[in-house]
């Protein structure tokens, strides 16, 4: 059953991104056979998945919900007339989507799982959300513009993230942003090897928020 | 003289069809260059100028499917078909059997409205995804996905616009609309109960695992996935209003006016493009199937040109002398005509074939004869994963899925996996055939 699952978690996480798919599959296995279902989860995809084992044990721990609060992060993006977002968390980006003027143009660089279908996670944003790749994202660069990645923990010196974020800030691309975002969405420290993220120096984002 | 020219214009077209078989990759090119050889051939042998085969092409065949291939274009925008097969899933509650039958219902239903390929482009991403997050087995997924092939096949059978065969039919005003739709619709019906009856015999789920949890967890991330795609109401309306304009227009206008189908379909695609004029012109330079087009004409130029040499007269003159009840040969020519769209897909073999029907017609009634032909057609596009090209690209789809089984086995799906349902469904569809002819004709 373990394969099972790993293909279907995998499939969730490409699209809905890991944080939003490990919230998913937590709230709906305890709604079924609760906390031990949970722990169940746990030691089944934990090993594999780390935001999945870091969510499961923050509600075994009590935490029921993930902190979706925009106020750190809003400010930040005041005055700024295009996002760049590197990485997709539907969880977040959804009501970031809402939150943000319609005047700000909000652009995600697809790039992550191959087996993601970028159609589809597009189409649940209308045209809010204009396609980029690695390739074509430095054209919205700018004064006015805010590179966002979500981190998934963090110590002092280092912030876990998305491979992808490492390929999208060079020196170059430094000083082309106005800033570089990084938004804490998982609190709850991770507590094995990172599998899927990378370990990125914390320098190499301007802010962290979250 | 006449009898060279024969044999070596059959030949030509023979062996561009078996070659663009076994080199899929290069049919464009092999079938161009086919049809290039053909008309020079001609013009050389004096068999027909050049000007005289291009005058013979059925032109209006090819403004239909252009015209069509733009309308549903525009009416997948509408994410109409990705959220109606969502809805199947949620109807049968992801339970694997309830998926079978549905997506297979699901599957006809498309394809009897828009092109095969476009069918499965918007039905399967969702099945293969449901299929990712409920867990499938080997056997469930070859049984699934190679029905679904066989009814995309039936689908686009049932009506006059639902695939290349049907369209020729009406484009060469061999039938219209409403006799083909009378005549065609049932048959394809009764073919598909039967399969979907005979499959669900087989229990092809069984061994495919179902928990609460997991098709709780599968309905919830579906949901999650679809959360924010909306009906596009702004293009589904003209898409709706022009579908029904299409329909009647085909369906109510008297001959005798000159608006033939494709005039129908050129101002129904048109009134599509007009709703949103800016993604009109861009679907109208980017969208057009070139492949496709360029394909049939070149088809069309080979047949044109065996046509000019008398050949499907003398094949049907030779079907006729066979020492059988004119029953007996209209069987044999079904059977023959299946087999030989098994092994050169469905365009090239209605092409020609449809000229032999032609001189049947003259003999029995061109009801049998030609819906007898586009079932045996459907058959035989339902024999191999080859023969038709929905089946490629379903297995393209299913490969880039990366499905994996219970034990963590790659899930198959190619050539030899769908022998088995391809054989059903070649039997089922031909015996249908078979027996709607017989009957009509008794």
């Amino acid at each position: 059953m373990s394969d099972l699952q790993q293909q279907a978690f995998r499939l969730a996480a490409s699209e809905l991104g890991m944080a939003s798919a490990a919230w998913l599959f937590v709230r709906e296995t305890a709604a079924v056979a609760q906390d031990a279902g949970v722990a169940a989860l746990r030691d089944d995809l934990g090993r594999a998945w780390p935001v999945l084992d870091a969510v499961c044990a923050g509600w075994l721990a009590g935490v029921h919900a993930p902190d979706l609060a925009l106020d750190p992060v809003l400010p930040l993006l005041n005055s700024a007339s295009r996002v760049v977002l590197v990485g997709h968390e539907a969880l977040w980006v959804d009501p970031l989507l809402k939150a943000l003027p319609p005047t700000v143009r909000v652009g995600l660089v697809l790039e992550g799982d191959p087996q993601t279908q970028w159609a589809r996670v597009l189409a649940n944003h209308g045209e809010r959300l204009q396609a980029l790749s690695l390739a074509n994202f430095q054209s919205w660069a700018g004064p006015r513009s805010v590179l966002l990645t979500f981190v998934y923990g963090a110590t002092e010196s280092q912030v876990f993230v998305l491979p992808a974020w490492l390929r999208t800030t060079g020196p170059d691309v430094r000083m082309q942003f106005r800033s570089l975002l990084g938004w804490r969405i998982l609190d709850v420290p991770l507590e094995i090897y990172p599998r899927w993220l990378v370990a990125a120096d914390v320098s190499t984002l301007t802010d962290l928020k979250g | 003289m006449m009898m060279n020219a024969q044999v070596g214009f059959a030949l030509t077209l023979v062996i561009t069809l078996v070659a663009q078989a076994l080199l899929p990759s290069h049919r464009l090119l092999i079938v161009l260059t086919g049809a290039a050889l053909s008309c020079a051939g001609a013009a050389l042998a004096g068999v027909a100028s050049v000007a005289a085969v291009f005058a013979g092409l059925p032109w209006n065949v090819l403004l239909i499917l252009v015209a069509l291939g733009l309308f549903t274009h525009r009416l997948a925008d509408t994410q109409v078909f990705g959220l109606a097969s969502v809805a199947l899933v949620r109807l049968a509650r992801a339970h694997p059997v309830g998926l079978l039958v549905l997506s297979t219902l699901g599957t006809y239903a498309v394809s009897s409205v828009v092109n095969n390929l476009t069918a499965l482009l918007v039905i399967l991403p969702v099945l293969l995804t449901v299929f990712a997050l409920a867990g499938v087995s080997q056997r469930f997924v070859v049984w699934s996905l190679g029905l679904m092939l066989v009814a995309c096949n039936l689908g686009g059978a049932a009506t006059p616009i639902g695939d290349f065969p049907a369209v020729l039919l009406l484009g060469s005003g061999a039938m219209s609309f409403e006799a083909y739709l009378r005549a065609a619709m049932p048959a394809t019906l009764l073919a598909l109960a039967l399969l979907i009856g005979l499959v669900l015999a087989l229990r092809p789920a069984q061994d495919v695992p179902v928990t609460p949890l997991g098709r709780r967890l599968t309905l919830a991330t579906l949901s999650q996935l679809y959360r924010g795609v909306h009906l596009d109401w702004r293009l589904l309306a003209p898409c709706l209003g022009a579908l029904a304009f299409m329909v009647a227009g085909w369906l109510l206008l008297p001959p005798a006016w000159g608006i033939g189908p494709e005039m129908v379909a050129w101002m129904g695609a048109g009134l599509v493009l007009l709703a949103q004029p800016t993604h009109g012109e861009a679907a109208l330079k980017r969208a057009v199937d070139v492949e496709a087009v360029l394909f049939l004409l070149a088809l069309f130029l080979m047949v044109g040109v065996v046509r000019e040499t008398g050949l499907f007269g003398d094949l049907a003159a030779l079907l006729q002398s066979v020492p059988l009840t004119p029953e007996g040969q209209l069987v044999l020519f079904l059977v023959v005509a299946a087999v030989l769209t098994g092994l050169f897909s469905a365009g090239p073999s209605m092409a020609a074939l449809l000229e032999v029907a032609d001189v049947l017609s003259q003999q029995m009634p061109g009801d049998a004869v030609y819906v007898g032909l586009a079932l045996a057609v459907c058959a035989g596009s339902s024999l191999f994963l080859t023969a038709a090209t929905a089946g490629p690209l379903m297995q393209s789809l299913a490969e880039r899925a990366a499905l994996r089984d219970v034990h963590g086995r790659p899930v198959q799906f190619g050539f030899r996996e769908y022998l088995g349902v391809g054989l059903l469904g070649f039997t089922v569809i031909l015996a249908v055939a078979i027996g709607r002819t017989l009957w009509v004709i008794r």
